[in-house]
């Protein structure tokens, strides 16, 4: 189902970090509604319906939270809409306050989106060829997690199998979860040490080693790379001519007025994009079930 | 040896106050672009200290420690999950520091955070988090002498570290949404913030208490036997 999951981790990897630096710091109200309503879009192409609701739930109340206590913050602004303790809120401010608090939310949703994509294993490919220890590292602690949760069960298993594991009191079970962490301390330890010594005896850190992985570089990858580079490119130029820069205070600009044309319809193609796929993917699939 | 080591130590703690100076830096010339600056030099910190490691003179067994240690604390989070700011965390970063010296303490401070974010969440809070995590086992590294000795010491750089936590990550945030440093907002954030401060710090001091003792001798027991001979 997940269209975007089978793209190069590159690839991946410099459309989310454009989309979220573009999402991150550019305050241009067009552009913080586009990648908002572009993360929504993906998250809910990406997610259970369920985990969806409550995200985005949580995503709004986030904004609006923040819209509505910016203007205890700033008392910036020209249009005041009424006074607290002699204090004015403005609607500049709440107009601000909507804005980072929109960022803030959109941001929050494309690094789910990211995290969903982007595993573990597609950075330990990235990192892989610069940072090859790091890497290493990095396989080994996924794979220990795991590993000495599963200990850590048989540990307390034998434990209380042996008597030893208090379920009473509160300080009885802290007490038995004590023992057990240290024993699984204790092995963990000893099976590091183990480790090491059977990867040096297989030759690890001699020349010509080399990954594996199931990554291969596909035509589309090179579409979808040229595709989200050009539009970033035209954000960025957009951006270093001052065309982005947009001010709330004193009195918010009309963006109307004076919209970013280049800008606005370059990023809102690359906020679009995977959301595009995900959806042509997904009616795909459905049309070729139909036919079954 | 010990020159050498001196050397890189001091050549190290250079680094971090030649960044340190970047971001103040920022903050009197106008430039507005503090956030994007202060996340940039979060992750060239963390880089520095990642391409050491590449770098460097290293046995297997610092690498398949420093995996065992990131687990535990990335373990530490999955097992108090159900305590929200409860976690036994920063004491594991500061206690491999101490057994361990600074540069192992970032590099678990910083790969528990970022690989502990694959089970919790990723966000704009990863590198800061990375970063600030590896200053904790960075600089309990450097203090090891006193920490070790005294035991007051180390509970109260426990709980001084919970509070930093707090303090460092809240200034992005503010730095984030306003583009600049306000003072009243970052107070907000800070109070907003205060009861997972006290328990970052609580949590610390109990935990350095609880695990100082046993889990210092067995790190201790381990570096002794296996790290010992290979640094020379």
């Amino acid at each position: 189902m997940k269209a975007l999951a089978g793209y190069h981790p590159a690839v991946l990897f410099f459309y989310f970090a454009a989309v979220l630096l573009t999402a991150m710091f550019v305050r241009h109200p067009v552009l913080l509604a586009e990648s908002f309503v572009g993360a929504i879009l993906l998250f809910a192409a990406l997610e259970s319906r369920k985990q969806f609701f409550s995200q985005l739930l949580f995503s709004v109340l986030l904004a609006l939270a923040v819209t509505l206590t910016n203007p205890l913050f700033s008392h910036n602004g020209v249009t005041p809409l009424f006074f607290i303790n002699g204090n004015p809120v403005t609607l500049e401010a709440v107009f601000y306050g909507a804005a980072i608090g929109c960022m803030t939310a959109s941001v929050l949703l494309w690094c789910r989106c990211f995290q969903i994509l982007f595993t573990g294993d597609k950075l330990m490919y990235l990192i892989g060829r610069p940072l090859p220890r790091v890497s290493l590292v990095f396989s080994l602690t996924l794979r220990f997690v795991p590993l000495f949760l599963q200990k850590r069960r048989e540990i307390s298993q034998a434990q209380k199998a042996m008597g030893l594991f208090g379920s009473g009191s509160i300080s009885e079970r802290a007490h038995s979860l004590f023992r057990t962490c240290s024993a699984l301390f204790d092995w963990s330890l000893s099976y590091a040490m183990e480790t090491a010594a059977a990867m040096k005896a297989r030759g690890y850190g001699l020349a010509h080693r080399t990954n594996f992985h199931l990554y291969v570089w596909r035509r589309s990858d090179s579409i979808f790379l040229i595709f989200s580079g050009m539009t970033a490119l035209f954000v960025a130029i957009s951006f270093a001519r001052g065309e982005l820069r947009y001010a709330y205070y004193p009195a918010a600009q009309r963006f109307w007025e004076q919209p970013p044309l280049l800008a606005g319809a370059a990023f809102l193609l690359l906020v679009f994009l995977p959301s595009f796929l995900e959806i042509k993917e997904s009616l795909k699939w459905k049309y070729y079930v139909s036919k079954i | 040896m010990q020159k050498k080591i001196k050397r890189r130590l001091l050549r190290t703690v250079f680094c971090f106050f030649a960044a340190l100076f970047a971001v103040l830096g920022t903050l009197f010339f106008d430039g507005k672009y503090y956030a994007f600056v202060s996340l940039i030099l979060a992750l060239l910190g963390c880089a520095a200290f990642f391409f050491r490691l590449e770098k460097r003179q290293a046995f297997v067994g610092e690498l398949v420690l420093l995996a065992v240690m990131t687990s535990m604390t990335v373990l530490g989070r999955v097992l108090f999950a159900a305590l929200p700011g409860f976690k036994p965390v920063t004491a594991i970063v500061i206690l491999t520091a101490l057994s361990f010296g600074p540069e192992i303490g970032f590099l678990t401070g910083a790969m528990g955070a970022l690989v502990s974010n694959f089970y919790f969440g990723q966000g704009p809070w990863t590198p800061f988090q990375m970063f600030t995590w590896g200053l904790i086992g960075f600089f309990a590294g450097i203090l090891r002498a006193y920490l070790k000795r005294y035991r007051p010491a180390l509970l109260l750089y426990g709980a001084i570290a919970g509070m930093a936590y707090s303090l460092v990550m809240d200034v992005w945030t503010v730095l984030w949404w306003d583009g600049g440093f306000f003072v009243s907002r970052y107070l907000a954030a800070l109070l907003a913030a205060a009861p997972y401060t006290i328990l970052y710090a609580v949590s610390n001091v109990v935990f350095l208490f609880l695990l100082a003792a046993p889990l210092g001798k067995k790190l201790d027991r381990i570096y002794r036997k296996y790290f010992s001979l290979s640094e020379e």
